[in-house]
């Protein structure tokens, strides 16, 4: 087909038949049933995204992740072997929570409510008065409840599977080759944002995959950035099993404000000393568009790891809390600045990015609240929302494959 | 307040130097346009001149006065999407920023 222009262009659904035409229903974003099955489907099997390798640095340095969609609190620690480890975060006497605070630092793990003591491995080494118990406590039984733990690039993955059916490495398949060999270690977190959103999860998730809102949602910020239609803005498209992969275009016409300019010209958008000519691994933009903005990839089911030009790099994590809650997370990481021009134009560029963010987080709830009415009970998708109609086959894949087992 | 030599005009803007987003963003909610619209005005006027005086110092460890005027700067990125966006403190149609939980 062709434009009015007479360029020549080919609609993406058109590309991905397998994902279907028909409108899609709104019953899995409303349906409480439904949200029991993907609370064991999804979240119950799939490798979660909790954090970085940075965020423990050195032996004894924990972090806690409240997985309130499993109803579950977990452990993360680095051992005195440098291993990273996930358990649950329960202590095995009378299940009180080990670690209280968010985060930490510690020789040992030490519960508060009668003292038993564990090893950073989980092993029980210590408790409190033995002797008081009718027999000896076996302490090789009663370690903290391991959850299976593993890293990629720096990114620490969780599956709370007593026995995954598939390694972190499985898990991920040729999706870890978009961003393999991209310097994450060297850009450090600027800024985490939290929000409690009145929305499914999947609406939240599907904000941060649509490439058909931009023009009119973000009419007054973003959408000048961008080109028009999704046939001139998404340089590619690729679907890796359960995860998907947006590259898109900027506007090569796009006109700064004056403080844009400001931080463009003063403070280094860009972060060359992290980023030398050719830093690009081959999965970044991999159509190698003059015009590129940024890559968007979508780990199943719920993390984005969003690259911009060169230097940034956003992590966005969507909690479920029930079928109408979610927890929103926005980790902005950066080449921490050397001067105050470079901290300036950091500090727009998060601003930027957090009001955005702002603009789609209202519609969610709006979305949300009308699909409750039950005035409607379809979707009719755009060839800007494909990464949408992906996840909602994905989720209802584990969903069978579940019921199979 | 006192900041740097060479930016006494500045000193009527003293309540937005102010250390963290949460701060600023708070400052930026609950005020009127016109006050921000001048902040905005009297910061573009001066950037060039407070990045060159700023630019000396590492920005992890700056005399307090510094301190200040980049706080300043800092203020004015999150006034700009204000002006240049949304002609009114806040996003237009959006999320409540007080709902919004920031942490370094």
């Amino acid at each position: 087909m062709s434009d009015s222009q007479g360029e020549e262009w080919v609609r993406w659904d058109t590309k991905f038949p397998w994902l279907g035409k028909a409108p899609v229903s709104t019953h899995s974003y409303v349906s409480p049933d439904y949200y029991e099955k993907e609370r064991l489907a999804v979240f119950g099997r799939m490798w979660l995204q909790v954090g970085r390798v940075e965020d423990v640095p050195n032996p004894g340095d924990y972090f806690v992740r409240e997985l309130a969609v499993l109803d579950t609190s977990v452990l993360v620690v680095r051992g005195t072997d440098g291993v990273i480890r996930g358990f649950h975060n329960v202590c095995r006497h009378k299940a009180n929570r080990v670690a209280l605070s968010e985060r930490g630092s510690c020789r040992a793990l030490n519960c508060r409510f009668h003292g038993w003591t564990y090893g950073l491995d989980g092993r029980l080494i210590s408790v409190p008065d033995e002797q008081g118990f009718w027999e000896p406590v076996k302490k090789g039984e009663r370690g903290l409840k391991p959850v299976a733990t593993d890293t990629w690039e720096g990114f620490v993955f969780v599956n709370v599977d007593p026995n995954p059916r598939e390694t972190l490495r499985e898990f991920l398949g040729e999706f870890a080759q978009c961003l393999e060999g991209y310097p994450f270690s060297k850009l450090s977190m600027y800024f985490k944002h939290q929000a409690e959103v009145n929305c499914n999860w999947k609406i939240l998730v599907d904000a941060f995959q649509d490439g058909y809102h931009l023009r009119s949602q973000h009419r007054y910020s973003l959408a000048d950035m961008f080109m028009g239609d999704p046939r001139k803005s998404f340089a590619d498209i690729k679907f890796f099993k359960r995860h998907r992969f947006l590259s898109s275009n900027g506007n090569p016409a796009h006109k700064p404000t004056p403080t844009e300019m400001l931080a463009f010209v003063h403070g280094g958008y860009f972060s060359e000393s992290v980023f030398p000519p050719g830093w690009m691994p081959a999965g970044v933009n991999p159509t190698r568009s003059q015009e590129w903005a940024t890559d968007i990839n979508v780990f199943f089911p719920n993390t984005f790891i969003q690259l911009i030009a060169p230097g940034w790099y956003f992590v966005y994590t969507i909690w479920p809390l029930a079928v109408d809650g979610s927890l929103w997370e926005a980790r902005i990481y950066l080449a921490h600045p050397e001067n105050a021009a470079q901290r300036f134009a950091r500090e727009y560029i998060m601003i930027t990015v957090r009001d955005s963010i702002l603009e789609d987080l209202s519609t969610c709830e709006n979305v949300q609240a009308n699909l409750k009415s039950g005035a409607i009970d379809d979707f009719a998708l755009h060839e800007g929302e494909l990464l949408a109609r992906h996840l909602l086959k994905v989720v209802e894949d584990c969903i069978q494959e579940e019921e199979r087992r | 307040m006192t900041l740097p030599e060479g930016f006494e005009d500045l000193e009527r803007f003293a309540a937005w130097a102010l250390p963290t987003e949460s701060e600023r963003s708070e400052k930026r909610l609950s005020g009127r346009m016109e006050e921000i619209s001048e902040f905005y005005a009297a910061m573009h006027a001066q950037m060039g001149a407070i990045l060159q005086h700023l630019s000396r110092y590492d920005v992890n460890e700056m005399p307090e006065d510094a301190e200040r005027l980049l706080y300043l700067t800092l203020s004015l990125a999150e006034i700009a999407p204000a002006v240049e966006w949304y002609d009114q403190p806040t996003v237009i149609d959006g999320f409540d920023r007080r709902r919004y939980r920031s942490a370094r």
